[in-house]
């Protein structure tokens, strides 16, 4: 096997390319699993207090009211009613949310409900630094519909609608989250494995091309060809080769995440382990054909890293590694079909949405795993086919 | 080291017949016929685009062919024959080693194509550094080799398999006359050794100082063959004469190409160049003329032809970059510098034609 060797001894002076591709890229995840935190629970949630301000030029029962309603869910602050005042307030993110009440404001509402006709405008400013000033409109906008609504159906005054729009808004619905017995594999390793994407597709392939380029150069090939070696054994060599540095990347990876996870996936139940490495273990052949495709493109180094990063950045994303599928497009998701990092993302989130084994779920797996092999057959054939056109060329 | 190397036996090495090779209308190799035999220095020469390294790689069977036999070692060789592809070690005109890996991991891995014995691969690995004088470079790479070490780690990288037949392609192209040196006292060793060698230059003095046997290489066939002796006896000049003469009269130069012996007689830069026909005695008859016109040179001497004019002779001196095929030939002319002839064609032409004739 001296083909082998030598591709050995070639990989292991790039060494560092493992370091960046695969320990770099599995560390990336795991600070991004690890960005997550730990699983939430109600009763340490704070929601959060907006800056606000009210401008009442009304003083009515409905604007008092309305602004005492405010002062509840926010942190009121002063700002003057004048023109530099409110434009001060908004270019300095002094009030997430200042609210102009205008005069006559809570009359020509009472009015408008009982006569059906619409209801007055309200003036605002809306800070842009935070989204927490449109919550606090969507407040306000509820608040006032409430009013509008009641002084549609009752005769009562003003005191008395805002008092029971006051304790309509008081009232919420509670809340559990109930653990089940068994659940799937836990997020943080869903989004490490995400990351692998990277790592073992653009990874591989970065690592195969570089490490094996001088096998391509044609003065080596020439010397190569005239030894005995055959062009059979050379080819085979060099796959066997390549399969060497996918199993590498693969173990790497594989290992640190059982090392940072051990803990998590120790209440998991062992076959959702298995399964995922077993997707990795199919994105680790789509690497190796990608890599071998980039080899035989036999380009110089600079290309082949440019190449396999672009490479890797649009599996990853279409795979979902960035942001998730579900907040895009339906064009980009029907685009990513096409893609191998789909259909494992796919693997990975059955597993983790899973709540026990069952036939249908390996089913369903090995289904995605099987797909992303086929990516694979498919880049491996394109690279022969480049080989061999090269050869004949 | 200006022993010649004479075939020790009759036994060809390799027997090539009536080989013929196309790249579509393109004839690169046009019935080509080459023998070599055991223990010889085979020179094969020729202008850039004459078919040297074609014919190198048909018999490497790096190349397939339309027509023609190839016998190495008295076996007919095919892509196939592994047995005789053990025997055979080639150096490369351009450096083909890894750049990754050091003078001895280089060494090993190349010859560990030939050799899977780990004892034995690197009893033959520190035979190959000591025969090359690499003993101090062995962890170093190749980006910290000078050109010269660089050509003696392709020389190691492509005989420490011990082969019997070397293909040796330019081999000192870009070296130091100290590294050439160097080199073409070990290429003499190998033979000694028991190797045979067929070795490409366009360095003529190398090839005249080394090789046993020649040919000349135009158009993919062989236009002349036989010792440097042969050769030189085969074109029309026989003798050089080149007299320094401050100021030469027309009349004088007139009287000296008429001479029969004469073929050709110039003056330039205060000096007379005379080519003379083969025999003896034309430096009496040149001195003689130019004694009768009263003239006396300041300084006179007289050389046999080199192997350079020969080749210049029976190639012409026209360049041959742009009509050459497409093979290696004309590529690694072009790496050399050639490139420069394709730029400014005239300009080179002219370097040449004074600097060869």
């Amino acid at each position: 096997m001296p083909i082998v060797r030598i591709a050995c001894r070639l990989v292991r002076e790039h060494r560092m390319l493992f370091a960046v591709y695969v320990l770099l890229f599995s560390l990336l995840g795991a600070f991004a699993a690890g960005s997550l935190g730990s699983s939430a629970t109600a009763a340490g949630y704070v929601s959060a207090r907006p800056t606000v301000a009210v401008i009442d030029r009304d003083g009515s029962a409905v604007s008092q009211e309305l602004a005492s309603y405010l002062a509840d869910t926010g942190e009121m602050v002063e700002v003057d009613d004048t023109l530099y005042a409110l434009q001060k307030a908004a270019a300095n993110n002094f009030a997430n949310y200042v609210l102009i009440i205008p005069e006559g404001y809570g009359a020509e509402l009472i009015d408008a409900a009982r006569a059906g006709h619409d209801a007055p405008d309200l003036s605002c400013i809306v800070s842009y630094m935070s989204a927490s000033g449109a919550l606090v409109d969507q407040r306000v906008s509820a608040w006032t519909q409430e009013l509008y609504a009641l002084a549609a159906a009752s005769d009562a005054p003003a005191s008395e609608l805002v008092q029971m729009v006051d304790a309509a808004q008081e009232t919420g619905v509670a809340v559990e989250s109930v653990p089940t017995e068994e659940t799937g594999l836990p997020i943080t390793y869903l989004v490490y494995c995400q990351f692998a994407l990277y790592a073992l597709f653009g990874g591989i392939a970065a690592i195969v091309g570089t490490g094996l380029f001088s096998l391509r150069q044609t003065e080596i090939r020439q010397r190569i060809g005239v030894s005995c070696v055959a062009q059979t054994h050379f080819d085979a060599q060099v796959v066997g080769a390549i399969s060497l540095c996918g199993m590498a990347v693969w173990a790497i990876n594989a290992c640190v995440g059982l090392v940072l996870y051990r803990d998590a996936l120790s209440t998991v139940p062992p076959l959702f382990v298995q399964l995922m490495l077993v997707i990795l273990l199919a994105l680790m052949l789509v690497g190796m054909a990608f890599g071998f495709l980039v080899w035989q493109l036999n380009v110089r180094h600079e290309l082949i890293h440019a190449i396999c990063n672009i490479a890797a950045m649009i599996v990853a994303f279409l795979g979902g590694t960035w942001i998730p599928l579900d907040n895009m497009s339906e064009a980009v998701t029907a685009v990513a079909r096409f893609t191998p990092g789909y259909w494992a993302v796919s693997g990975m989130q059955e597993l983790v949405r899973a709540t026990s084994v069952s036939g249908e779920l390996i089913a369903s797996v090995l289904t995605d795993v099987g797909l992303v092999v086929l990516f694979a057959a498919t880049i491996a054939a394109a690279g022969l086919a480049v080989g061999r056109a090269q050869r004949a060329a | 080291m200006s022993a010649q190397h004479q075939p020790q036996g009759t036994a060809p090495v390799i027997s090539v017949r009536q080989l013929v090779k196309r790249y579509g209308d393109l004839t690169a190799l046009d019935h080509f016929d080459l023998t070599v035999r055991r223990g010889e220095i085979f020179g094969l020469l020729g202008p850039n685009g004459c078919g040297k390294t074609t014919a190198i790689n048909c018999m490497l069977q790096l190349l397939n062919y339309q027509k023609g036999s190839i016998e190495l070692f008295g076996e007919p060789m095919s892509p196939r024959r592994y047995d005789l592809k053990r025997r055979i070690g080639i150096v490369p005109q351009q450096v083909a080693v890894f750049d990754e890996l050091t003078v001895t991991e280089n060494i090993d891995a190349f010859c560990s194509l030939y050799v899977s014995d780990r004892a034995l691969r690197r009893t033959l690995v520190e035979d190959a550094i000591a025969f090359t004088g690499l003993e101090r470079f062995r962890r170093f790479r190749p980006r910290k080799l000078s050109g010269g070490l660089l050509r003696r780690l392709n020389i190691a990288c492509g005989i420490a398999h011990r082969p019997e037949l070397i293909f040796f392609d330019e081999p000192t192209v870009a070296v130091d006359p100290q590294s050439r040196n160097a080199i073409l006292g070990g290429i003499l060793r190998l033979v000694d050794e028991g190797a045979t060698v067929v070795y490409t230059s366009h360095y003529m003095e190398e090839v005249e100082q080394i090789c046993g046997r020649v040919m000349i290489m135009d158009r993919g066939r062989a236009i002349a063959e036989g010792t440097v002796g042969e050769l030189k006896g085969m074109i029309d000049v026989g003798e050089k004469i080149v007299a320094e003469i401050p100021d030469l009269p027309d009349c004088a130069l007139e009287a000296v190409r008429y001479l029969p012996c004469v073929l050709r007689a110039t003056y330039r830069g205060h000096e007379l160049h005379v080519a003379c026909g083969q025999g003896q005695g034309h430096l009496a008859e040149v001195l003689g003329v130019l004694a009768g016109t009263g003239i006396e040179p300041v300084r006179v001497f007289s050389e046999p032809p080199t192997l350079n004019d020969v080749f210049l002779e029976m190639t012409g001196s026209d360049l041959r970059d742009g009509d050459g095929a497409p093979g290696a030939d004309v590529r690694a002319a072009t790496e050399d510098g050639a490139a420069g002839a394709e730029e400014s064609p005239g300009l080179v032409a002219r370097l040449l034609r004074r600097g060869g004739r």
